[in-house]
């Protein structure tokens, strides 16, 4: 570790944490780099938490992202167990749990997002989803036979319903939208998924909001917001998640909803760079700062951060959103991004079949394509949106395919 | 010419890199394993190929640059 404030020091093991750090090395940066993480055993693969992992009979622990001969071969010092607490930027020093303080010329901000808690009246924060501590309680709650009331229809609730149901655990989910996932989606899409929940016996309380979570003998009483009740007898909440800041507050690195940076990944502190899930990006296309939670735009902008500080370059990192999701056995891939009130129109097969590739725009502008299935419309549907196309040329490839 | 390999020790058939590069990666039904479609690649395919090596959770993908 430096001591001095000639290195590169990385906050968060993350996947885009060490994405950067492979990308100073593959920029030529040859100097000392360090890599911090709270956790005891960081660098993991997160997205299969909720998929593979928790469907799993067995325990199966999450893949490691780089082996220690890896990080050796790049002469990138991972050192776990150790968060940082405080920034000094003056002074050029991150502060650690640990108290040390390390001096660094240049820091990426990599400590991604937490789950955003739901805290009982009691006071204490229902479990979730979010690391591989979660992990272990939760296919616990697998194996109880007892059943599991989900608290929130996004993505991870959506697959930890999937995955608990393949277990033959009784779910219900509680969703504050009328259906789940219909804004990144489109109601005929989001129709199919609840119908492919519904058919595998999920139960559902859609359309409102968890207002207040009490703790009962016999486990919890939910009061929505539109004023009914459900009991249940184990919990897990996915209503989302928040940037992990805390340790920047006061720090005089700029913080809106994620930490604020230009397209490259600057923040407004000269030599502070942010990347990952925490990195709230100017995007030139919509003209605002954006934050993405995504593997691959985690993995590709943590590489150009990298590339950026090694090569003394200011690129900016654009590249089409990509996200997927798996839910009993079918996996959902969503290209570029639904926006409200775009029209959603089946280019291929069937949604009802769940085999579909449905493209997502408004009058002549491409904004997103879902594909189930029919993966090979995949390269040209991305490609048609980074080149800017229109609704129209994505229908004429289909007819062309 | 260029060419990506699988390693199957490391490989989990998690399928990231069929969503970045379908026509080069597949996970056929039970397969445990990914396996590489087109043995040779063309200029065009190796930006997402390059970006499926990186994406790989499992580090488990190559490209042998020819």
């Amino acid at each position: 570790m430096s001591s001095d404030n000639d290195g590169i020091v990385i906050v968060g093991a993350s996947a885009a944490g060490l994405s950067a750090a492979d990308g100073l090395r593959e920029g030529g940066y040859t100097g000392p780099l360090t890599v911090l993480d709270e956790e005891a055993d960081p660098g993991y693969d997160r997205p299969m938490l909720s998929k593979s992992l928790l469907a799993a009979k067995e325990h199966v622990a999450p893949a490691a992202l780089r082996t220690r001969d890896q990080l050796a071969a790049k002469q990138i010092e991972l050192i776990a167990g150790h968060g940082a607490k405080g920034l000094d930027i003056d002074r050029r020093l991150v502060v650690t749990n640990c108290g040390e303080a390390i001096g660094w010329q240049h820091l990426v901000i990599a400590t991604g997002v937490t789950a955003r808690p739901v805290v009982t009246t009691g006071g204490t924060p229902l479990p979730t989803l979010r690391t591989r501590g979660d992990l272990a309680a939760v296919r616990l709650l697998a194996t109880s036979g007892e059943p599991v009331t989900l608290v929130g229809g996004g993505f991870v609730g959506l697959e930890a319903a999937a995955a608990l149901r393949s277990r033959g655990v009784d779910v219900t989910l509680l969703c504050a939208n009328h259906l789940p996932l219909a804004g990144a989606l489109g109601d005929a899409i989001a129709i199919w998924l609840h119908g492919l929940h519904l058919a595998n016996g999920v139960r559902f309380r859609l359309g409102s909001a968890t207002h207040r979570v009490a703790e009962t003998p016999q486990g919890y009483d939910i009061h929505l917001a539109d004023g009914r009740a459900e009991q249940a007898t184990n919990v897990l909440a996915g209503i989302g998640t928040e940037p992990a800041t805390d340790w920047l507050v006061g720090s005089g690195v700029q913080l809106d909803h994620g930490v604020v940076t230009d397209a490259a990944g600057r923040t407004n502190v000269d030599g502070v760079w942010a990347a990952g899930d925490i990195a709230c990006r100017w995007d030139q296309s919509r003209r605002r700062h954006r934050r993405f939670e995504h593997w691959t735009h985690a993995i590709e902008q943590g590489r150009r951060v990298g590339l950026n500080i090694a090569r003394g370059e200011a690129t900016a990192h654009d590249a089409v959103p990509y996200v997927w999701t798996e839910q009993y056995g079918l996996t959902l891939h969503m290209l570029g991004e639904r926006r409200p009130g775009d029209t959603d129109i089946v280019v291929e097969g069937s949604i009802t079949a769940g085999d579909f590739v449905v493209v997502h725009g408004t009058d002549d502008e491409l904004h997103g394509a879902t594909i189930c299935g029919r993966v090979r419309a995949l390269r040209t549907l991305k490609k048609l949106l980074r080149a800017r196309a229109s609704l129209n040329d994505a229908l004429g490839s289909a007819a062309s395919a | 010419m260029s060419r990506v390999t699988v390693d199957p020790g490391r490989c989990t058939a998690y399928g990231i890199c069929v969503g970045i590069h379908p026509e080069v990666f597949a996970v056929p039904p039970g397969s445990p394993v990914a396996v590489i479609t087109r043995d040779v690649l063309s200029e065009d395919d190796l930006e997402d190929v390059e970006e499926a090596v990186r994406a790989c959770p499992a580090q488990a993908l190559h490209l042998i640059e020819g």
